[in-house]
């Protein structure tokens, strides 16, 4: 069955996602909500799910989730970047200059507190290019390693885009490419990335998306998803008639 | 605990102030952030309360605002926030930037009357350069860790939108908002509320619950967070935002707050919306 590369992004994360764990979404994170719900309508049914936008929104306020997170009840969180580094630290706040910014991008949410408190963390980007994977970051919203004396419990699990998986390799840490997605070559992959890529020895394919996969994404967790993310629903599928019906207010 | 009017609203809040505001593409007190504009509010200090998005858009494109306290700031499905975008790349905006656990974390710091309060994670990040008044100390019951401090947070007034008031002022809100924090931390809080019930019709079942312990005045204002949502009431107005993301893509923003804010008020707002 055809697929998007949004779709396999998605089904890519999903797989990632053990049965029993517990999973927070974050802000304008369509995608990783998504592959939350798939994992759960698939093969983590026990998988507890926790996504900010939802309808029964079981904390009071965000403040009550991120002590949550603080605490340790998160196993699995996702961030993105406007620019991502070869250790996984990230930007969500400028290009360019601090104080006087070529582009000013959203901000950084809880980033800089959930990477150091979440088990294992999940970078993702919806696109790959050498503007995103930088050697060095306008600024750095979060970081992915510490020092000792600074708590963190968990570590990165890799960078999902729709071309590659990139994970952290040896003492370093430092990104190599891990898997390729069907029909993209190594040297593609490294020429849309800014830093230095190594590759891994074992390195792999990226599964494509089952039917099975496809059919749950784009039947339950398609409804699943249009309550909280509406918009990104239809770009990704198109309207239909029984959407609006379906919409809680 | 007092009923007031939008008017009445907008005069309790000082030029100058600190003002704390809740809500995203739902529940923003668009109402009350309509009537600081037409009153010509200024060099406020805005504290937005979680991640933000109309609420913050429409109050950063006028002079109401000089300083804006965040931890982001978009229009969540409908992208970049073009007025947020433009004043702080122009260096317009005076900015002083949160994580998100960060201001949450002030604020309870705000709430107990304490000075500070210690926040995991922060420590190797760029908020520890451009924030002077965040600190890394040791943690005095295990010197062996280093750990983040954030300044208390203390609004001189919260503005927030609700499902409901009673008429001793108690109130039921979102649980997907800082209301109750935001209430706690601040000095005087004003409420916009969808409806005004007899104490033994407050649906508790409905979101969080916020005692009049903590409320200041209250404002009925129904579609008050239009054109952002209030859940059980109204939807987030769709057409509303593509017609404004469209009028700000052809610089006319202006226009849109002279036909939305200005011209005839709330009343001809709610009902063009309805």
């Amino acid at each position: 069955m055809p697929f998007s590369a949004d779709e396999l992004l998605i089904c890519t994360l999903a797989r990632r996602i053990r049965d029993g764990e517990t999973v927070a979404v974050g802000n304008n994170s369509p995608i990783p909500a998504a592959a939350a719900l798939l994992a759960r309508e698939s093969h983590a049914p026990r998988a507890c799910i926790y996504i900010i936008g939802q309808a029964d929104w079981p904390f009071e306020g965000t403040k009550e989730f991120f002590d949550f997170l603080q605490r340790g009840g998160v196993d699995v969180f996702f961030l993105s970047g406007a620019q991502i580094d070869a250790y996984g630290s990230l930007n969500l706040h400028v290009i360019g200059d601090y104080n006087l910014p070529k582009v000013r991008m959203p901000g950084g949410a809880g980033s800089a507190v959930v990477s150091f408190v979440c088990r294992r963390l999940f970078l993702f980007k919806t696109d790959h290019t050498r503007k995103g994977f930088t050697e060095k970051l306008d600024f750095i919203s979060s970081t992915s390693r510490s020092e000792a004396n600074v708590y963190r419990i968990g570590e990165l699990e890799g960078v999902f885009t729709p071309i590659a998986v990139l994970e952290p390799t040896g003492e370093s840490g430092r990104l190599q490419l891990a898997q390729v997605s069907p029909g993209i070559s190594v040297d593609s992959v490294k020429e849309h990335t800014g830093f230095r890529l190594e590759t891994q020895q074992k390195l792999k394919q990226m599964t494509e998306p089952s039917d099975e996969e496809l059919h749950i994404l784009r039947s339950s967790v398609k409804k699943l998803l249009y309550k909280i993310y509406p918009q990104f629903v239809i770009s990704l599928w198109g309207k239909q008639d029984s959407d609006a019906a379906d919409q809680e207010v | 605990m007092t009923f007031i009017s939008l008017k009445e609203a907008a005069k309790l809040i000082r030029d100058g102030e600190k003002l704390g505001i809740s809500g995203h593409m739902d529940m923003s007190p668009m109402a009350i952030i309509r009537e600081l504009i037409r009153e010509g509010r200024k060099e406020l200090h805005v504290i937005f309360a979680g991640a933000a998005a109309f609420n913050a858009e429409l109050l950063i494109g006028t002079d109401v605002v000089k300083t804006i306290e965040f931890s982001q700031i978009s229009l969540g499905e409908y992208g970049f926030a073009p007025q947020f975008r433009k004043r702080l790349e122009q260096a317009e905006i005076q900015t002083i930037e949160h994580a998100c656990p960060t201001i949450a974390a002030g604020l309870q710091a705000g709430a107990s009357g304490v000075p500070f309060m210690p926040v995991r994670g922060m420590i190797g990040t760029d908020y520890m350069r451009i924030r002077d008044d965040f600190h890394v100390i040791a943690n005095p019951y295990d010197v062996k860790e280093n750990i983040a401090i954030v300044p208390a947070i203390v609004p001189d007034t919260a503005i927030f939108h609700a499902y409901q008031a009673d008429w001793n002022g108690n109130i039921i809100t979102s649980s997907a908002h800082n209301n109750r924090l935001l209430a706690q931390a601040s000095k005087q809080v004003i409420v916009s509320v969808e409806e005004i019930v007899a104490p033994q019709a407050l649906r508790r079942d409905k979101g969080s619950f916020i005692p009049s312990a903590y409320v200041t005045s209250i404002v009925h204002a129904p579609n008050g967070a239009l054109p952002t949502g209030c859940s059980g009431y109204y939807a987030i107005d769709d057409e509303h935002m593509r017609q404004y993301c469209s009028a700000v893509r052809q610089d006319e923003y202006q226009a849109y707050l002279q036909s939305y804010v200005f011209e005839g008020g709330e009343d001809s707002y709610a009902v063009q919306r309805r």
